[in-house]
């Protein structure tokens, strides 16, 4: 295979696509150019300028929330009604915010392969905005939780992101309570083992590793933590430990005891879910369809299991060894890209005023693949025919005709494919732009080529 | 799209060569004969609360009254129906349909499943095998291997599981964006000529959306489940579309404040069950509606009053085709003694028993169309009359 196909395929499948002049400019060493974003851990991270933590959206909506509930009393419908408007709408700038840094990072980018890994990785413990009190926090989730460990320990990962504010609430860790605990025995409220379920089933372990009993062992070991909501506390706004929550006693884990230690019960579950066989298979499955193929060879699955196991789940390590997969460099383009692939790689060369101002959002809504907001604890699917369907196909014409009639031939759609694409651009594709009517029906076609839409 | 662009669009299809099969996938008028009969699969997300949604009231039903289980759920002014059940409040139209014999209840209704993944048992629900990693959905299948020439269009923003698999299955929902001119979709297409998968999808949304949009549809632009209900009647109107047609409603996951969380998806549903029988008009007479979820909640509120993932929920058979009264299938109870796992309520029906039925009551599958290939583990099973 030539370098300029090589370097076609790094920026294209490994990366989020080409940006003008950088498939040429890669041609000199591919692989090379993949490695060294994984060189600084602090590449991965994002300007924080503008963007809320995840203790700031917590104090602000939970602090709001408190306010409203004094209110409440006095009983003015209309006020409350426009506070707790306030507050969401505060809850939803924050989320508008990230969207819009996350874009823009990924559009400017030169470390577009770790920006994946980033996103794979957000994917794979997903937190979506299913709730006005999840606005806030999701993109701090991404901030705080992948960003920081993504070339780090998967155990370290799985820790930071079972007791992140975010993961807490959606997952309804946050209400959960012991049935034994000081105040489950005098209280209605009880055990909810949500959180408990899915960091087994998909977060770790897979499914069918465990049994009922395990979940709901381990969701008793979480209980205690929590969210303090209490603006008069000193630790309000933050994930805390509450004794009077939480189930005393030792707990019996995938045939293992767990001493009566408190807090730390969970957590030395938790690492050991997070070393075992099965975690390695399911994470290396995961790994080799996003970036191989929909259906990847045993081969290439094992060997990154082995390589999670060796390494102790290494983040770094695996994402080196994905790239030394054969598999992963041929020519086929056999990844269709996700709504949210395709939508970045055009901005990628076309700039994001033409693509991406307005609500970026509601056209990934209606492509299928809102941001932060992925319909399931297990996020969004990852082979071709999850996206490729009659109405999917509508939706992405729709979105290419507008951005074509932004553009109004400021760029020429065979300069757009041949910058975007390199040799990966087909004949059949350059055919039908030179016979378009216009310079915005060409640049449709491009965006709509096959070779566009696969990676 | 207006009526206008369906004809040109229809023109470019044809004029562009493509091929008779391709056609008929995706909706345009063929020679085939069908029976006219209708068929809608509703999938309710998240898992509802069948208890919520169909409580027990009377004593012949439970030995033990609801609310000993769940004080906090209990919605008040559910409607009596027969056998000691009623209907939550919210499904007025629901119960409106039961008392004139177009509505029935499956109880204590399950896949085979036991574990209670939302994504697996969808996925079961949907594959309707009792094994895992199914390439295919159930309604693939009996495309595939029906008494009859049949197609199947599935409604909203993406393609769901049931419809995976070799035959064609067209998927459509509103446009949110100005659509391109019919000129660039025929430049596309004949640029998708090399690539099958996409070709198929062109051409099939292409048809689609001149028959759904001709309501208007900027409501169901907005999601309004009621308004994509009412493009999905549209789309199984003309003869020769679709016979059946597939919808998901989502938010069913009530693991907290179930009492008002219920009691507005219920409404959701009620109103866009409306909207079908009056789109469909005289078509209602032969449709037939299954509304089911992956499976129902415990029976015992949780700290957080709402209830936990369980077992056994309620599923729906609706339309003028019902020709049944009461009770679908067995009713286990609901006393502690009684529960599934001493949590749940006990899963006394196999779903696949509910679409079974709707397949053999509309469509004439016999039971070795039915356990030899679309339900492969279904040879124990009942098939009812609905």
């Amino acid at each position: 295979m030539n370098k300029e196909m090589t370097s076609a395929i790094a920026v294209t499948r490994f990366g989020l696509g080409a940006k003008i002049g950088e498939i040429k400019a890669v041609r000199s060493g591919p692989q090379s150019y993949l490695l060294n974003q994984l060189r600084n851990p602090q590449n991965a991270m994002i300007s924080a300028a503008g963007l809320t933590s995840s203790l700031g959206a917590v104090q602000d909506y939970f602090g709001s929330t408190r306010e409203i509930q004094k209110f409440d009393k006095m009983a003015d419908a209309d006020e409350i009604a426009m506070m707790r408007k306030r507050r969401n709408r505060e809850a939803v700038d924050y989320f508008r915010s990230d969207i819009n840094a996350r874009f823009g990072h990924a559009i400017e980018t030169n470390q577009s392969f770790l920006e994946r890994w980033v996103r794979f990785w957000g994917n794979h413990f997903t937190v979506s905005a299913k709730q006005a009190r999840l606005y806030g926090l999701v993109g701090s989730f991404e901030r705080e939780v992948i960003r920081p460990y993504v070339l780090g320990s998967f155990s370290d990962m799985v820790i930071a992101s079972s007791f992140h504010p975010a993961m807490q609430i959606y997952l309804d860790n946050y209400r959960s309570i012991g049935p034994r605990s000081r105040s489950g025995r005098n209280n209605a409220r009880g055990l909810n083992e949500n959180l408990a379920r899915e960091i087994l089933e998909l977060h770790t372990l897979g499914i069918g590793r465990y049994s009922q009993r395990d979940v709901e062992n381990f969701a008793k070991a979480l209980t205690g933590w929590t969210i303090d909501t209490k603006p008069s506390e000193a630790n309000f706004g933050r994930v805390v430990f509450r004794e009077r929550w939480h189930e005393p006693g030792a707990k019996n884990f995938l045939g293992r005891r767990y001493a009566d230690i408190g807090p730390d019960q969970a957590a030395q579950m938790i690492a050991y879910v997070s070393a075992q066989p099965a975690t390695a298979r399911h994470i290396a499955t995961k790994i080799a369809r996003h970036f191989v193929s929909d259906r990847p060879d045993s081969r290439d699955v094992d060997r990154l299991a082995r390589v999670f196991m060796e390494t102790g789940g290494n983040l770094k390590s695996l994402a080196k060894a994905v790239v030394r997969l054969d598999n992963a460099w041929t020519s086929s383009q056999p990844k269709f890209k996700s709504p949210d692939d395709w939508v970045v790689s055009a901005a990628r060369i076309l700039g994001e005023k033409d693509t991406l101002s307005g609500n970026a959002n509601s056209f990934l809504l209606a492509l299928g693949q809102p941001v932060f907001r992925a319909p399931s604890p297990q996020g969004f699917p990852d082979t071709s025919t999850d996206w490729i369907g009659a109405d999917a196909i509508k939706k992405r014409l729709e979105w290419a005709s507008r951005v074509a009639r932004r553009v109004g031939g400021r760029m020429e759609a065979q300069r757009f494919l041949s910058e975007a694409l390199g040799p990966l651009m087909r004949p059949e594709s350059v055919q039908a732009i030179s016979r378009s009517e216009s310079k915005v029906q060409a640049l449709t076609l491009a965006l709509m080529s096959p070779e566009f839409q696969r990676r | 799209m207006t009526k206008r662009n369906l004809n040109i669009s229809r023109r470019i299809l044809l004029g562009r060569g493509l091929s008779a099969a391709l056609l008929s996938a995706s909706g345009v008028a063929s020679a085939r004969t069908v029976s006219g009969n209708k068929m809608v699969v509703i999938i309710l997300r998240g898992a509802m609360d069948g208890l919520g949604a169909v409580p027990v009231i009377g004593r012949e039903a439970g030995a033990e009254p609801l609310a000993r289980f769940r004080p906090d759920l209990i919605a008040p002014g559910a409607a009596p129906l027969s056998e000691g059940f009623a209907l939550h409040p919210s499904l007025k139209n629901v119960a409106r349909l039961v008392r004139k014999g177009q509505g029935r209840v499956m109880h204590a209704a399950a896949g085979p499943y036991r574990e209670r993944s939302h994504f697996l048992a969808q996925d079961l629900l949907e594959s309707g095998t009792d094994k895992f990693m199914s390439r295919d959905g159930w309604l693939n299948r009996a495309l595939q291997y029906g008494p009859s020439a049949l197609q199947a269009v599935a409604v909203g923003s993406s393609t769901p599981h049931i419809v995976k698999g070799p035959a064609s299955v067209a998927s459509w929902s509103p446009p949110v964006l100005p659509e391109a001119s019919d000129d660039t979709v025929a430049r596309l297409l004949e640029l998708y000529g090399s690539d099958p998968l996409l070709e198929t999808a062109l051409s099939q949304s292409i048809q689609l959306s001149g028959t759904a949009m001709m309501g208007g549809g900027s409501k169901a632009a907005r999601g309004d489940f009621s308004a994509i209900t009412e493009a999905a009647a549209r789309l199984l109107l003309p003869a020769g579309g679709p016979d059946i047609a597939v919808l998901s409603l989502s938010g069913w996951d009530t693991h907290a404040s179930q009492p008002n969380l219920l009691g507005r998806q219920l409404t959701k549903l009620d109103e866009a069950l409306l909207t079908l029988e009056k789109t469909l008009g005289a078509h209602w007479q032969n449709t037939l509606v299954t509304v089911v979820t992956e499976f129902g909640r415990t029976v015992r509120q949780n700290g957080t009053k709402g209830t936990d993932h369980g077992t056994g929920s309620a599923a729906f058979a609706l339309g003028g085709a019902v020709q049944g009264r009461g009770l679908i299938g067995d009713w286990p109870g609901v006393s502690e003694r009684q529960l599934f796992e001493n949590r749940d309520l006990y899963p006394a029906n196999d779903i696949r028993s509910l679409f079974m039925a709707a397949l053999s009551q509309q469509f004439g599958y016999s039971r070795a169309d039915l356990s030899n290939s679309v339900f492969p583990q279904s040879a124990g099973l009942p098939i009812m009359r609905l």
